[in-house]
């Protein structure tokens, strides 16, 4: 569970998001859209704790040794990093709770090949293959950006199983088509609007 | 120290070998430390090691090599990434520690290689010339971790290594080069070798007050974080399930 009671969201100077009340429970993903500098960046790294809110209250509802999973697009691992590193690291990483083996985002290249040698798309789906693998609820802020269809489909498929137990927020201005969008919010002008029901085909 | 400190560690001393910077300072090593037997072979006819120009190109060397890593951690979000997800920040900053001493390690130990091979097999010289200039180093490494920690460079020794030879050339023209040498610990005698003891308890020194220094001030600025997570937790209605899952 992800509790919002009256948050206030501040980007620099600006109040970019006021007054937002939701509960958030595991079930559908919850969407949060809007178009570049609604502050949905800014959104995500206040519930990710890493900014506090301007006002009001978050509230996790979480087992004691589990947290919320973040994720933002511009994260990224150093180019000199091998794939096969980052692999050893991710598996030492996890905890005995967590998928020991490759999701379905793993990229298929050769473990000595350099980070920097690879395409923007396969160093993101490096991260997100190590997130997946950890147990617990997701904050993905744009998790689709430089991925191929198949890997959105996959990443489609690994969060709406995730969604089942676990709350999962994506953050995100391009929605895949043909998603049904259950759950979620529209930000602009600071004000949070509740999402239709089926948005973004 | 736990199993993920040490994994992350070993990560970073993987990809810092791997990048430019540490090949371009092993190289200076090497091209500066030659220069001296190759003038001597040009002046003289013969082969002679030159501890001077292995010291200066182990300074030069060590501008690019000594780093832990954090800098391309933080700035390709890496850092936020394993703080958020992985590890806590105090576990983060130990293995970056750990990952500046093994480049002190290892770039000692190389350049104790190139001061054998230099020194045509002389083991004692090269271990003496070597142990001096690395613990001069290891004065500095804290300062260069505080550097990565605080800023974006990617050779964080040039900030630490300017400013003690700067503070070098200053006292030595204030209180003369004897005075200087004595209370920097660098009056070291080979003839003598617990004369290095001075430097090398200013070293140990350094380390450890400067590494604790830094692990403390991590865990200071992440306290309010960890305030809000608990505040965070803290608050969930006692409905909620605590596992996440949804209600019935």
């Amino acid at each position: 569970m992800l509790g919002l009671t009256e948050l206030a969201v501040r980007r620099g100077r600006t109040l970019v998001v006021t007054a937002l009340t939701r509960e958030i429970r595991p079930g559908p993903v919850f969407w949060v859209t809007g178009p570049n500098g609604a502050g949905k960046s800014s959104l995500m790294r206040v519930l990710a704790l890493l900014d506090p809110p301007a006002a009001g209250a978050i509230r996790y509802g979480l087992d004691p040794d589990e947290r919320f999973l973040y994720f933002h697009s511009e994260m990224t691992l150093p180019a000199s990093s091998t794939v096969g590193a980052w692999e050893r690291l991710t598996g030492r990483l996890l905890s005995a709770r967590d998928r020991p083996d490759r999701t379905a985002l793993w990229p298929d290249v050769e473990p000595g090949r350099r980070v920097g040698r690879l395409s923007t798309g396969e160093r993101k789906r490096l991260l997100l293959d190590s997130l997946l693998r950890r147990r617990g609820p997701l904050l993905l802020d744009e998790p689709y950006e430089h991925l191929s269809p198949d890997s959105k489909s996959a990443l489609s498929a690994a969060l709406r199983d995730r969604a089942r137990t676990r709350v999962v927020v994506v953050a995100t201005n391009q929605i895949p088509p043909a998603t049904a969008v259950e759950a979620g919010i529209r930000l602009e002008a600071g004000a949070a609007e509740p999402l239709p029901a089926e948005a973004g085909s | 120290m736990t199993r993920r400190t040490l994994a992350l560690a070993r990560h970073s001393v993987h990809t810092n070998l791997r990048t430019p910077f540490t090949w371009t300072g092993a190289a200076l090593l090497l091209a500066v430390s030659l220069l001296g037997p190759l003038i001597s072979l040009r002046n003289h006819g013969t082969w002679a090691f030159d501890p001077e120009m292995l010291g200066t190109g182990f300074a030069f060397g060590a501008l690019f090599v000594i780093r832990s890593g954090v800098v391309e951690q933080r700035t390709g979000g890496l850092q936020d990434f394993l703080r958020v997800n992985c590890i806590s920040a105090s576990e983060h900053v130990l293995a970056a520690v750990l990952s500046l001493a093994a480049s002190w390690l290892l770039y000692t130990a190389f350049a104790f290689a190139v001061g054998v091979v230099l020194s045509g097999g002389d083991v004692g010289l090269a271990a003496w010339t070597v142990s001096l200039l690395s613990l001069t180093l290891g004065l500095l490494l804290p300062f260069a971790l505080m550097v990565e920690c605080a800023s974006d460079l990617r050779t964080p020794l040039f900030v630490p290594g300017f400013i003690y030879f700067a503070g070098l050339f200053a006292l030595a023209a204030a209180l003369g080069y004897q005075r200087m040498a004595e209370l920097l610990g660098l009056n070291a005698d080979r003839a003598w070798p617990p004369s290095s003891l001075p430097l090398a308890t200013r070293a140990g020194v350094s380390l450890v007050v400067g590494f604790a220094l830094i692990l403390l001030v991590t865990r200071a600025r992440g306290r309010r974080r960890r305030q809000r997570e608990r505040r965070a937790r803290a608050a969930a209605p006692v409905g909620a399930s605590r596992d996440g899952t949804a209600p019935r």
